[in-house]
């Protein structure tokens, strides 16, 4: 071997050391990326498999297709995989079709080979279609009419334009639903699941070389999280006593400043904080805002406001933004005239854009509406700060932690990571660099809103009117 | 599922046992950087003080809540027959204040919300004694285990118990060494054992004496009844066995397959000190011979209704629900320190699934056979 051989084996060899290599382009055969985060104390192990393609793909006038493929999937699903003690569950979502596996251990490998097959093979009989569809039917009937339904179709329309397909019903509607014939969910199945395209993530108590085994395609292992909290001195194997003397452990009496204690481990002090990059962090959803209401005559009153934002900005960032928007806007107990509020970040465009939905009675939406705009402005000017920057903080960790603690909501949401972002983020260090700045830079990069009433356009106005000074 | 398949799942990494402190057990296992912390300790109640536990319960659950609903974190507790338990799940990085939670939850009890939690175990006793299979139970758990108090309490206990009862209960149980922590999550097991020092009362301090309350015997209301209600219950020995499971899972799967005129159900109960197979149903006077029929006859049915490929599909469900239980940090923890705390083991749940795959349909013939040279103690409500 010529030494520029050498040279070039070398380098190939350090780069695949280091992970850099550029990632192979996986073959039919193949996944595109396959993730694997052993838990070797778990009890379950979870598969998700998500493709890049959801219910905007819905050919025009047979919306609901994804959904009843989805639905067939799974009555199919929970028939075959009865022998294996297993369960899918699938998600369709605008841009993702998600199938989540839960399966114990020693049974996991057929059950995943078995959803693999279901997903990629199965072509349901029009007998088989039926009676799925005449039951999704009757609870369109039965939801037909309900404010709430409609109110997110609006809402759908006002972020994405009329006429986008992601802003069409999901479910469908009772005309859409009864022209999707058995060859339809079919047809979805061959054009938008494609095993090239999807992202697979397992967890539980497997190791990489066992998911090598069953799922083609590059692998990565995810490690498993780290114990962030440091051991005092003593470190004890599986024993019945602790070693040496127990008393120099615990003192049941002693107070509890006696104990040994734990210190918490932080990121390097040169991290740099979470924040949104100014002036280059990409182009957003929307760069003017607007206003519109649609008259319903309704006793309640739904409010929707959108902002977007640049498209580099980091999703954890603008997901504790919104939290803290929430905890802003809502007081606990909650006021009158308020009934309930949620916040969720969406994607528009490749573009992150934050919504703040509210329901609330009509006579004092004028006043939730300006409180929700002004909500933005107050987070950019005047963040939350010392302990309840920090409480708020230890909240938003704690709901994102117990949320991922099951292995079906954690395999989910790295196979989302990967699949949107490339990666799958540090949690611990993001959201310790989260600051009470970048809270305030995240606030202040917002776009102008667009702004949703839904309800009684009379009342509104009325005691609009009567609210302003 | 073959028996050599299984993996043993529910086993502890490590067990800790100090001298004059709690007895811990760590499960290194989590998808995230969450951890969970179960602390038991045994209560026995006296008829007379039946319900007492409640009180404790009600105040401990409230500030409990008061600290983990500052950062987001999970906390409760609750009564099972034999121990009070406090559970607080959250980021291991919250450690201090998880402990914090338990510390309030574990404190003694304050004379200030005792009134609210009287009204509050009064409110549930009434709505259970509502129902006629509230009531139905309640007898049947009187006639199963008399002189054993109710821990739902009577409403002459709940009438009369003062603070000082449930300053006493408290003293007399909540002691360091009496504890048993579980412990789920990616955090070294000495770390939280550290963090306990401390909590609870002084070991050496005597719990106050003070006479219990008499029970007055009152009863507010009575359940409406239009169908006949009845009760079988089969009181079983010894701790609990994976053929007492699948036959309690295969009565009910017999019923769900072959429903009639009629409402019948199969529980396993667990009370202080026992456990037995109940069998009940409602009916219409059309439908009632046939459900006395069948609930009387109910094990020789399920005994000729049993074969290996039944009992193979019955573990394998039951094996299943284990682990789906134990799937979360919160339900690992609970699943182990239930067992933990009723037969003394941390290893309770492993022995128990070890059982289960091997468990034959001979075994749960023998089980059920044994039954059927018993006689049920009965209950009935008429309308």
């Amino acid at each position: 071997m010529s030494p520029r051989l050498h040279i070039a084996v070398a380098s190939i060899l350090l780069l695949a050391l280091c992970g850099l290599l550029p990632p192979r382009p996986a073959t039919a055969q193949e996944y595109r990326q396959v993730l694997v985060q052993p838990d070797p104390g778990g009890v379950m192990v979870a598969a998700s498999l998500r493709f890049p393609m959801g219910h905007e793909a819905d050919p025009a006038g047979q919306e609901g297709t994804a959904f009843l493929l989805a639905r067939l999937l799974e009555r199919e699903g929970e028939r075959r995989l009865r022998e294996e003690f297993s369960r899918i569950h699938i998600d369709v979502g605008r841009g993702e079709f998600l199938v989540t596996l839960l399966a114990p251990r020693e049974t996991w490998a057929d059950a995943f080979r078995t959803v693999e097959s279901l997903v990629q093979e199965y072509a349901p009989a029009e007998s088989e279609l039926a009676p799925i569809r005449d039951a999704h039917l009757e609870r369109l009937i039965f939801q037909a009419g309900a404010p709430v339904r409609e109110f997110e179709i609006e809402r759908m329309r006002m972020l994405l334009g009329s006429s986008a397909p992601g802003a069409r019903p999901s479910v469908g509607n009772r005309g859409s639903i009864q022209g999707v014939q058995a060859g339809g969910p079919t047809a979805f199945r061959n054009d938008h699941l494609m095993r090239s395209e999807a992202v697979v993530a397992v967890v539980g108590p497997i190791t990489d070389s066992e998911v090598a085994a069953v799922v083609q395609g590059p692998r990565t292992e995810v490690p498993p999280p780290r114990s962030f909290v440091e051991a005092p001195p003593l470190q004890p194997g599986r024993s019945d006593t602790l070693p040496g003397d127990p008393d120099s452990v615990q003192r049941p009496n002693a107070p509890p400043e006696t104990g040994p204690r734990p210190r918490l481990r932080l990121p390097s002090a040169e991290a740099s904080p979470l924040a949104i990059a100014g002036g280059e962090a990409g182009p957003r959803a929307w760069t003017s805002g607007e206003r519109s209401v649609v008259d319903r005559n309704l006793t309640s009153t739904w409010i929707s406001v959108a902002w977007p934002f640049p498209a580099q900005s980091p999703r954890l960032l603008l997901d504790f933004l919104g939290r803290t928007l929430h905890e802003v806007v809502v007081s606990d107990p909650p006021e009158p005239g308020f009934y309930a509020a949620e916040v969720a970040v969406l994607e528009v465009e490749g573009t992150p854009v934050l919504v703040f939905s509210a329901t609330v009675d009509p006579r004092t939406a004028s006043r939730w509406e300006g409180r929700i705009v002004d909500a933005m402005g107050a987070v950019a000017d005047s963040p939350p700060a010392g302990a309840f920057f920090e409480l708020g903080r230890r909240r938003f960790r704690n709901a994102l932690f117990l949320d991922l603690s099951t292995p079906e909501n954690r395999s989910a949401w790295l196979a989302r990571q990967y699949a949107t972002r490339g990666d799958t983020p540090d949690l611990h260090d993001q959201i310790w660099r989260i600051s009470r700045e970048s809270l305030a830079g995240a606030a202040a990069a917002a776009g102008p809103p667009r702004i949703l009433l839904f309800g009684p356009a009379a009342m509104m106005e009325e005691y609009g009117e009567r609210d302003t000074p | 599922m073959a028996s050599s398949d299984v993996v043993q799942d529910f086993r502890p990494d490590t067990i800790i046992r100090v001298p004059g402190g709690p007895t811990l057990a760590h499960f290194e296992t989590g998808a995230t950087e969450a951890v969970v912390i179960r602390v038991s300790i045994p209560l026995a109640e006296s008829p007379d003080e039946a319900g007492v536990g409640h009180f404790i319960r009600h105040q401990a659950e409230a500030r409990m809540l008061n600290v983990t609903s500052r950062i987001g974190a999970r906390s409760e507790v609750h009564r099972t027959s034999t121990s009070l338990v406090y559970q607080v799940a959250g980021a291991t990085q919250d450690l201090d204040f998880l402990i914090w939670a338990l510390r309030e939850g574990m404190a003694p009890p304050e004379a200030g919300r005792h009134e609210a939690a009287r009204r509050e175990a009064q409110l549930v006793l009434d709505r259970r004694l509502e129902t006629p299979e509230g009531t139905l139970a309640l007898r049947l758990r009187r006639t199963l285990a008399p002189g054993e108090a109710s821990l739902q309490g009577t409403t002459g206990t709940l009438d009369r118990l003062q603070a000082g009862h449930v300053m006493a209960a408290w003293a007399r149980s909540h002691r360091p060494s009496e504890a048993r922590v579980v412990v789920v999550g990616r955090i070294e097991p000495v770390v939280v054992l550290a963090s306990l020092t401390g909590l609870g009362l002084d070991p050496d301090a005597p719990a106050p004496q003070i006479a219990p309350p008499q029970d007055s015997g009152e009863s507010r209301g009575a359940p409406e009844v239009i169908r006949r209600w009845v009760a079988y219950a089969y009181p079983l020995d010894g701790t609990r066995t994976a053929s007492a499971l699948v036959a309690a899972r295969h009565l009910s799967g017999l019923i769900r397959e072959q429903q009639g005129d009629y409402e019948a159900s199969v529980e396993l109960w667990d009370f202080p000190r026992g456990r037995a197979l109940v069998f009940s149903g409602a009916a219409y006077p059309r439908g009632l011979q046939a459900m006395t029929a069948r609930l009387t006859g109910f094990l020789e049915e399920a005994m000729s209704e049993l074969d290996e490929d039944r009992v193979s599909t019955l573990t394998g469900e039951l094996l299943t629900e284990f682990r789906m239980t134990g799937r979360t940090p919160w339900g690992m923890a609970e699943l182990v320190g239930q067992a933990w705390d009723a037969e003394g083991s941390p290893d309770e749940v492993d022995r128990l699934m070890d059982e289960l795959t091997q468990v034959g349909a001979e075994d749960v013939r023998t089980f059920l056979a044994a039954l059927r040279g018993v006689s049920p103690i009965q209950e009935e409500l008429r309308p």
